[in-house]
């Protein structure tokens, strides 16, 4: 962990499973074959997260997962699957039906964070996909509104954290277990904010000993997630902006306009931290540890306390190659060394 | 009462042609093995609506959104990045529009390769219909990079998308107005709506105003509300829901259409869609469609 919490480097989420592992995880069908791939593979990713110097490992790249709807979703009693829709050109994703009551029939991520635990000393946080855009990404045939339908996955989200909990109790009583809340569709809908609002507070309600942050990327108005951020029972975010930003050393509003949009956040909310994404995970260009150290630079110029300010990629690396993306986490590693130095 | 029924736009494509585009994009299923099998998916589809007696668009299986073999149809406009369709989690790519635009021949562009062309397969039903977005659409969708002033850019986008259903021999068309025009003026279509036979489908209201330029000239209307009074030609109910998977009930949907045509005093009524059936698992949209079908066959 970074010393006194400052700067922490985290990583967001999904990073490029291997070969072994992408070619064969929906092809075998023995469990204890795929479970050995999956074990395999996250440890590879925790050592590269390592090596490259992240205070924070998340869950090893979410080896254990195929797809960030899909894996719940196929877990969860009263969601029905009719087939696959597309997401874009020939790409297409199971969209399922929420045809009844919804209850957990397997949990989600208890096997994923039992490993990891079990290998590293490294910071964990656990992402989980939110009950806003699990309702907004599935057809409701049984509830009367998207309301009740986001507040029916808050209710499954709430007991799935929980689980996680006593997991997490057994091997780090004293620590407070790390969940970051994905949530995609938060900004979607603009007139939906009371929703995604009501969602998020029940799906974290009564819960203690747990830091919760949310992720959210690609929103075409980040203002909409500020404007609530007050009412939001969550301890902080962990956005995009990198894909946003010149790529410009030299420190300037025009330059680092993405980061600009930090003052809004500043001035609506002093309490939540804020993770900032210093590298695109949609390009091949590995940014150098003097842009990142600018754009660190310019966002504490913003939030000064260096115990708010969180560093991590814009979104998970599993766009990218794995060497890439370690190269983009190595070089942001520099980056925070340099900046902590200077403070 | 017997109605009629209208399915536009993008059909869902089958697992099978969803899996053969997957192999042609690897390298591991020529080109021509490819068209064949979008030629022989779409014949299907119009096999089976036309059995339900509905009429309809080309299938479109070969679009990969509903902006894409219009964009690569024009001149100063590029493909740019992938964007968020409307609400929902499908994403087209952005046309990006750089100056005058003018109809190009499709034999002339440049693109990945993908066979977006024949947009339309006149040659399977003696009654095809063409599909444009509605120009409004296309460049409210789009990234606008160029200062031609917006009403000349409507009639520009208006005559090259004529020239690209004229190119197919068509006459007749839908055009699809995802994006709500509100009551704002169509008189770009003027033109369109003399050459061809238009069916104008907008998810928005419309307003008298907006028809008013083009009203008497236009087919057919469908828009989510159409005041009383505004078009007098035949009118789509759009009572099928596109975006969900719960099955509608026909008698209901059969009880809709009588209550409407009496409430408003119309005397030819159909049935349609809310969106274009992409957004739905094929399976879902087969089954949609079977009950357009049926409450076209009983009537009320």
């Amino acid at each position: 962990m970074a010393a006194d919490g400052i700067l922490i480097f985290q990583e967001i989420g999904s990073f490029r499973k291997p070969d072994y592992l992408s070619s064969s995880f929906k092809k075998i069908k023995d469990q204890e074959e795929i479970r050995k791939l999956k074990e395999r593979a996250t440890l590879e990713t925790i050592r590269l997260f390592e090596n490259a110097g992240l205070d924070n490992i998340g869950v090893g790249g979410e080896m254990y997962r195929w797809e960030m709807y899909e894996h719940p979703a196929t877990r969860i009693s009263g969601i029905k699957f009719y087939g696959m829709v597309r997401s874009f050109d020939n790409r297409y994703y199971r969209k399922g039906s929420v045809i009844a009551p919804l209850s957990v029939k397997e949990h989600w991520h208890n096997d994923e964070l039992e490993f990891v635990i079990k290998n590293t000393n490294k910071g964990i946080k656990v992402p989980l996909t939110g009950p806003y855009t699990m309702m907004d990404w599935s057809f409701n045939e049984y509830f009367s509104n998207r309301h009740s339908l986001a507040l029916e996955f808050a209710e499954l989200l709430n007991s799935e954290i929980r689980s996680l909990l006593d997991i997490w109790k057994r091997y780090h009583p004293e620590e407070k277990l790390q969940i970051q809340i994905d949530e995609p569709a938060a900004t979607t809908h603009p007139d939906e904010m009371g929703i995604f609002t009501d969602a998020i507070n029940r799906a974290v309600e009564g819960l203690t000993s747990v830091e919760i942050s949310m992720h959210v990327c690609y929103s075409t108005d980040y203002r909409l997630l500020y404007d609530v951020s007050p009412e939001l029972k969550i301890d902080g975010f962990n956005l995009e902006f990198a894909n946003r930003d010149s790529l410009s050393v030299e420190s300037s509003d025009n330059n680092r306009k993405a980061y600009a949009g930090l003052r809004y956040f500043a001035d609506v909310d002093s309490e939540k931290f804020m993770g900032i994404g210093v590298t695109d995970v949609h390009s091949d260009i590995i940014e150098s540890p003097e842009l990142i150290a600018s754009r660190i630079r310019y966002s504490l110029g913003i939030i000064d306390d260096p115990r708010r300010l969180r560093i991590n990629p814009d979104c998970g690396l599993r766009t990218r190659s794995r060497g890439v993306g370690y190269e983009k986490l190595l070089n942001t590693s520099r980056a925070i060394s340099m900046v902590r130095e200077e403070l | 009462m017997k109605y009629k029924g209208l399915v536009f736009g993008i059909y869902p494509r089958s697992e099978t042609l969803r899996k053969s585009i997957n192999l042609w994009e690897r390298g591991k299923l020529p080109l021509d093995e490819l068209k064949q099998r979008i030629t022989e998916e779409k014949d299907g589809i119009l096999r089976f609506l036309e059995g339900l007696h509905l009429s309809h668009t080309d299938p479109l299986v070969n679009w990969h959104d509903i902006l894409r073999p219009l964009a690569l149809s024009l001149t100063n406009v590029r493909l740019g990045e992938l964007h968020r369709y409307r609400e929902t989690n499908t994403f087209y790519r952005q046309p990006v529009i750089t100056g005058d635009v003018e109809y190009r021949n499709q034999d002339n562009v440049e693109h990945d390769g993908f066979p977006y062309f024949p947009a339309f397969q006149t040659a399977s039903s003696a009654d095809m219909i063409g599909f444009i977005p509605g120009p409004h659409s296309f460049i409210a969708m789009s990234r606008v990079e160029t200062d031609v002033e917006r009403g000349k850019l409507l009639r520009e986008v208006a005559t090259a998308a004529s020239k690209f259903i004229e190119a197919y021999g068509l006459d007749e068309v839908v055009i699809y107005d995802p994006i709500p025009f509100g009551g704002a003026d169509l008189f770009y279509l003027s033109d369109l709506v003399e050459r061809f036979r238009v069916t104008l489908i907008s998810a928005g209201d419309v307003t008298a105003s907006s028809l008013r330029g083009i009203g008497k000239d236009l087919h057919a209307l469908s828009a989510r509300s159409i005041p009383a009074g505004a078009f007098d030609g035949p009118v789509y109910l759009q009572v099928v829901d596109s975006q969900n998977t719960k099955l509608e009930d026909p008698h209901e949907i059969s009880a809709t259409l009588d209550l409407e045509a009496e409430n408003n005093e119309w005397s030819d009524v159909g049935i349609t869609h809310t969106e274009y059936l992409d957004f739905l698992p094929r399976r879902i949209a087969d089954e949609k469609v079977r009950l357009m079908g049926e409450v076209l066959a009983h009537g009320s």
